[in-house]
């Protein structure tokens, strides 16, 4: 019943506030009256919630642990 | 005569592709020239010029209820105030945002200087040197003059090349190889047959580069 009601009814007034705030996509981060799409902004974010301690970081993909991970066991390589 | 370069035929040589006219390019820049001193690759890179679509102002809504001219809208205001964070991060000028200049005269000496026994520094000066001037709007991207001059004042013949003149042709073959050859967003790095768009990917290169480098 929630989901057919007021679920439904709360899901779609949201998408709408969020859309009208210009959220367009995602992951979309927001801190304070800032928002970045997409992980690359990870560092900002982090530097924004811990202050803006030091100099603001660029973007990146920097949570990368191995650059050549071993093949899935369905991979045919 | 000087040939249009395979960006695929050398994988294990780091390839970057870029647009002088692109504010995406110039803020990779540092970061790229940076990680390149980092792995001891700064020789062995290679840079090809590459032309992606222009940047074009905000697009205006139609009307507050079309969701759909208004998503371009506020993706459009979004993508600008994005770059000038960075830019302001990165503490790079960004004056000239929705130009689309013919970029091909410093394209040309880009190529030219990469088929000379010129030392990287002298290649990397020259593009720290450009996009700065470009990015500050102290520099025309069709002048040759200027462009000789960037060259003398990085320790390059900027008299030769101007003497022999930019090579427009092999610009645009060399753009249309790319094109080609599957790209179609700059900056672009080619490295072990992977295309990777966009500076967000350097600490990953640098991680491959790194791991070349101690083989």
């Amino acid at each position: 019943d929630y989901a057919n009601g007021p679920g439904r009814q709360f899901h779609d007034q949201t998408q709408l506030q969020i859309f009208a705030a210009g959220i367009f996509g995602v992951p979309a981060y927001v801190v304070g009256e800032q928002w970045f799409f997409g992980r690359e902004h990870l560092p900002t974010v982090s530097w924004l919630l811990q202050g803006q301690q030091g100099p603001a970081p660029d973007l990146a993909y920097d949570r990368m642990i191995d650059p050549d991970p071993p093949a899935l066991p369905w991979s045919t390589e | 005569m000087a040939l249009v370069t395979d960006p695929f035929d050398s994988p294990e040589q780091l390839t970057v592709c870029i647009d002088l006219k692109d504010p995406y390019c110039h803020l990779a820049l540092p970061g790229t020239l940076a990680m390149l001193e980092r792995t001891q690759h700064e020789q062995q890179c290679r840079w090809l010029p590459f032309e992606r679509h222009a940047m074009l102002p905000p697009r205006t809504a139609d009307n507050e209820t079309d969701r759909s001219s208004s998503h371009f809208q506020q993706r459009d205001l979004y993508r600008e105030r994005e770059l000038q964070h960075y830019a302001a991060a990165l503490q790079l000028p960004l004056e000239r945002l929705y130009e689309n200049p013919d970029t091909t005269v410093f394209a040309s000496a880009l190529l030219w200087l990469q088929a000379q026994p010129a030392a990287s520094r002298v290649l990397h000066g020259f593009l720290r040197g450009y996009f700065a001037a470009y990015w500050s709007a102290t520099i025309s991207p069709e002048d040759r003059n200027a462009c000789a001059q960037l060259l003398d004042s990085n320790g390059a013949d900027g008299g030769s090349w101007l003497s022999a003149g930019p090579d427009n042709a092999l610009v645009h073959d060399q753009r249309e190889a790319l094109r080609a050859a599957g790209l179609f967003n700059a900056p672009a790095y080619l490295l072990q047959g992977e295309v990777y768009y966009g500076r967000a990917h350097l600490p990953l290169i640098e991680l491959k580069l790194g791991a070349q480098t101690s083989r």
